[in-house]
């Protein structure tokens, strides 16, 4: 099992839990996996946009990045730039 | 995915690492080569916008039939050519749009929310009759009041700019509106216990005021609407795959519907990532049916153009004596502009990315103000965040007497480090470009009085995303690629360095052209920093799938099997044999058609794996006690780039980055009067920097190569912006012996804290 | 206000067009003449890369009506090379890099050549004071002022 990390103001919406153990294996499954889990947490990730670091490397709007069980994952804003 | 694992560090690199001549360079110190206002259509109409000479009003009437009537005006809009549309998020630069805000960002609905929002658009047979139609447009306005500065629209009683808006990130969300957009949140750890542990805290608040890209060819393209509705955009853009998608979204056409050719770009920095006149000359167009041609004027480029955030900072930083961090705290409030979308989330997630944090945390809200709305600019949100800590980090070593690289050293990010916003660095080259920057003579050069030395380091993410390339081998043998990501550096360059590096030939059988949006599949923006490295990634795939063919058409000239050919040195060699043979480019391309057809490739990926930047910059000034003014004297820029692909683009960005920053930090800042007014829209008075303010810009290229990469690249457009604020805020500091902390450090801001000394 | 018949040399060639009393040369140059290597960047004289030499003088295009033209020597980025031969300048900056974007470029070699035909052996305080009025966002100034002293030391021992 994957564990998913929640930084800073998410644990807003996941009622104070900063980690969770997550049994999917790409972000596609995760994102559904998260509309379960958290549900209050779903539709601010998905309106704004978000990344998904796996084990350190950022991945945005990909949905096959594969999360193997002992992958760390984090939420993050998307990143662009200028 | 990629599984571009980078495997080309070892090899002897003949043409990655050189400096040749770019291959679009003849055109662009001729003259010849075409920039957004440079092309012309046959019964071309001209395109002019009316905007709004108020920060803050609603709009009673708009009554354009005096102008619709006036003989030589063939279409006029206003938002009543526009579908309303709902909220919907898409990525532009490094910032979520919503639709509903861009629909009105191009043209006021119901309220005009900045000086210079546009109001209604003409097209015109001439410049001339076009003025003279917009002065018969008659606009009521219903004035309100209107707050320019974050701090004011946050408090209760601000006039407020949306009355829908519910601040985001929020829990439970806000039962009334305000002008909060969206809080963020990151950082991990125990605050209290950090702070606890301190022998020294400092906590500051700075201030930044906006500032514009600055980009010297302002916005302009050409649009050509046919009686059956399909459209032709030239335009001066980074992304014209993101163009083409948003104006066909605002305008309800289809994406095949318009194809968009990017012309050459005069300088972009993240502020030509977003529309302004495109859909409205297509609007134009499709209701004249006639080409429009629209250019803004440096006015309206500095009114109604995204400038970055201004923004109020606070940070609080705990050390102990030897100068290792204990506990990072920053609240940043940036100006999103009339609309929502500041980059506070990276921003926030940039403020300490530099260093090993254990107790961090950075909060930070995007605030609307009655501005225009912000654009991207050169790793939008790093600068400002990454300006204040850097500050508080200089302060910090001058109270130990230690050394401020020695202090970041004992603090370094380095691989394995937990980032601030949560997930595990890669490979970074931090201590690096510190260290290099300690062994570099300008760091113990003498100073003399009057005299200061200041050190900044910075740190930017870098992206990767959707690229598209396209090759063609041709009948002789030379090489056509196409590329789908606008060239505003010199990319052009780095692209057939790497395709006939991998190929094995000579770089000038390699012509790479932009293709249009027509000619591939979706290309994400010029911008990130990411065209080497994605554009590059593309570019490699493409040349190692068609050596795959190569190989294959001489197994079948060879009657062999592939196995049996390898590719060497622009060649297909029989692996092996003691009769050695082997056909060239050249040879196989000739023989295309019998073998097969035309030899081509391509490659399609979401390229992933973009690795950060760091950077290092140190700067001498001398400011004089009489007047306030900062001369830079010396300025030496040390980046990580993982691979240099072509060294002189490489410097080319860390110097133009690094004199960005200087002019971030010494001049630069918008000028309003009370009623919300642009005073000093003009480059006589909005003060960027010219050729005698600087100096030489040295620079010293670090590698730490990227995995992910091919060829190690990271992407290096973006950081050289990071630390000039913080570098030549501290430096001016030390001449001074007044700690700053507010930008621009202009004359009189300079000469009124040392009178007050 | 019916147009001007105005008579003029560009780059050596005899050249006549109409002018509104309110066209700037630079309008003239670009939308008359088709002659786009010539920039606006601000149309207030700021930014430097309209400029042109009028009867021999360094000059912002934008500030330069069109009516006043009239029987002048206009030379344009379009007549600095010699033919497939590039202006030493021009392929300096090649060399160096000493261009990004590219939008800038036309305006500074017209006025670097204008610099160097007047003094043919700057010092790089007299190249960037010079360069002043040529605005440039993307280089930061440093490979533009190199390609310039390269091309005086070329140009003086050639």
């Amino acid at each position: 099992m994957a564990t998913l990390i929640f930084n800073g103001s998410l644990t807003q919406f996941t009622n104070g839990q900063t980690e969770c153990e997550v049994h999917a294996k790409n972000i596609k499954s995760l994102l559904g996996e998260i509309r379960e889990k958290f549900p209050r947490l779903s539709p601010l990730i998905e309106s704004e946009g978000f990344a998904i670091a796996i084990d350190g490397e950022i991945f945005q709007d990909i949905w096959f990045a594969p999360i193997s069980d002992s992958s760390e994952v984090h939420l993050i804003p998307p990143i662009g730039g200028g | 995915m990629n599984d571009m694992t980078q495997t080309n560090l070892q090899k002897d690199l003949k043409i990655v690492g050189t400096r040749p001549l770019r291959p679009d360079g003849a055109d662009k110190v001729t003259g010849r080569a075409l920039f957004g206002a440079d092309k012309s259509l046959p019964n071309m109409l001209v395109g002019r916008v009316l905007r709004s000479p108020h920060a803050h009003a609603k709009i009673i009437s708009i009554d354009t039939k005096a102008a619709e009537a006036l003989p030589g005006v063939k279409a006029v809009i206003t938002s009543k050519d526009f579908q309303d549309l709902p909220s919907e998020f898409v990525p532009a630069g490094e910032m979520m749009v919503n639709f509903k805000d861009m629909t009105r960002n191009i043209m006021a609905r119901d309220k005009v929310l900045y000086e210079g929002h546009t109001v209604a658009a003409v097209a015109a047979i001439n410049d001339a009759i076009a003025e003279e139609a917009m002065a018969l447009i008659k606009v009521e306005y219903e004035l309100l009041p209107h707050v320019m500065d974050v701090e004011e629209a946050e408090k209760p009683n601000a006039p407020l700019l949306h009355d829908d808006m519910i601040t985001i990130g929020v829990e439970p969300a806000p039962k009334k509106p305000s002008n909060v957009a969206k809080r963020v949140e990151f950082g991990f750890g125990d605050l209290d216990k950090g702070f606890k542990e301190a022998d020294l805290i400092i906590e500051k608040k700075f201030s930044t005021q906006p500032v514009h890209q600055g980009y010297i060819e302002p916005h302009a393209c050409l649009a050509s609407v046919s009686e059956d509705g399909q459209g032709e955009l030239w335009v001066t853009t980074q992304g014209p795959f993101v163009v083409r998608n948003f104006c066909s979204k605002i305008l309800g056409m289809s994406t095949s519907q318009i194809r968009v050719t990017a012309s050459e770009i005069g300088g972009g920095f993240g502020g030509k990532t977003v529309i302004y006149l495109e859909p409205l000359a297509l609007a134009l167009s499709r209701k004249a049916c006639r080409p429009v041609k629209m250019v803004m004027s440096r006015q309206e480029v500095l009114m109604a153009s995204g400038p970055t955030s201004g923004a109020k900072i606070w940070v609080k930083i705990g050390v102990k004596k030897d100068g290792r961090i204990t506990a990072g705290d920053a609240v940043l409030k940036f100006q999103a502009g009339a609309f929502q979308g500041s980059p506070i989330g990276p921003g926030a997630m940039c403020a300490f990315a530099p260093y090993e944090m254990t107790n961090v945390r950075v909060v930070g809200y995007d605030i609307v103000v009655n501005r225009p709305k912000v654009a991207a600019y050169r790793a939008p949100g790093g600068p400002i965040s990454e300006y204040a800590v850097e500050s508080v980090m200089d302060e910090i070593a001058q109270k130990l007497n230690l050394d401020p690289l020695e202090l970041r050293l004992k603090n370094a990010a380095k691989e394995g480090t937990q980032a601030p916003y949560g997930p595990k660095l890669g490979p970074i080259g931090m201590i690096e470009t510190l260290e290099a920057a300690k062994a570099h003579p300008h760091y113990s050069a003498p100073l003399g009085p009057n005299q200061g030395r200041g050190v900044a380091s910075g740190f930017w993410f870098n992206i990767g995303g959707e690229t598209c390339t396209s090759i063609n081998i041709n009948e002789d043998g030379t090489v056509g690629l196409t590329l789908g990501t606008p060239d505003i550096g010199g990319s052009r360059a780095s692209m057939a360095m790497m395709a006939a590096e991998e190929l094995g030939v000579p770089m000038s059988t390699i012509r790479p052209i932009i293709g249009d949006t027509s000619s591939l599949g979706f290309n994400f923006l010029t911008g990130g920093s990411r065209v080497t490295f994605s554009s590059g990634m593309a570019v490699v795939e493409s040349v190692r799938e068609i050596i795959v063919e190569l190989r294959k058409r001489a197994a079948q000239l060879w009657d062999v099997s592939i196995e049996k050919v390898e590719w060497v040195s622009g060649h297909a060699r029989l692996v092996g044999s003691e009769n050695p043979k082997s056909l060239s480019l050249r040879e196989l391309a000739e023989a295309a058609g019998k073998t097969g057809g035309p030899i081509v490739g391509g490659a399609s990926i979401n390229a992933t794996g973009a690795g950060p930047s760091l950077a290092t910059h140190i700067v001498d000034v001398e400011v004089d006690p009489e007047t306030g003014r900062t001369t830079v004297l010396r300025y030496t820029a040390i980046q990580d780039a993982g691979k240099a692909i072509h060294p002189s683009y490489v410097e080319g960005q860390m110097q133009g980055g690094a004199v960005q920053g200087i002019g971030w930090a010494l001049n630069e800042e918008y000028v309003y009067d009370d009623n919300g007014k642009l005073l000093n829209p003009g480059f006589l008075d909005y003060r960027v920097p010219v050729c005698s303010d600087v100096p030489m810009i040295d620079t010293v290229i670090v590698e730490v190569p990227n995995p992910k990469h091919p060829y190690g690249v990271r992407g290096v457009g973006e950081t050289p912006i990071v630390p000039p604020l913080a570098a030549v805020s501290n430096a001016v500091s030390r001449a001074t012996n007044i700690r700053f902390n507010e930008l621009p450090l202009s004359p009189p801001r300079v000469l009124a804290a040392i009178e007050s000394r | 206000m019916s147009k001007k018949h105005i008579s003029t040399v560009i780059n050596g060639d005899a050249m006549e067009f109409l002018a509104s009393p309110e066209q700037s040369l630079l309008d003239i140059l670009r939308e008359e003449l088709e002659l786009t290597g010539s920039k606006e960047g601000c149309g207030t004289g700021d930014c430097g890369a309209c400029s042109i030499m009028l009867d021999g003088r360094l000059v912002c295009s934008c500030l330069v009506l069109g009516v006043e033209a009239d029987g002048k020597k206009i030379d344009t980025i379009e007549g600095m090379g010699n033919g497939s031969d590039m202006h030493p300048l021009q392929k300096k900056f090649l060399e160096h890099a000493a261009l990004q974007c590219g939008i800038c470029t036309p305006g500074i070699l017209i006025a670097a050549k204008a610099l160097l035909e007047k003094k043919p052996d700057p010092t790089e305080e007299e190249v960037r004071y010079w360069l002043a009025g040529n605005l440039c966002r993307c280089t930061g100034y440093d490979k533009i002022v190199r390609a310039v002293l390269d091309t005086a030391a070329d140009m003086r021992t050639a």
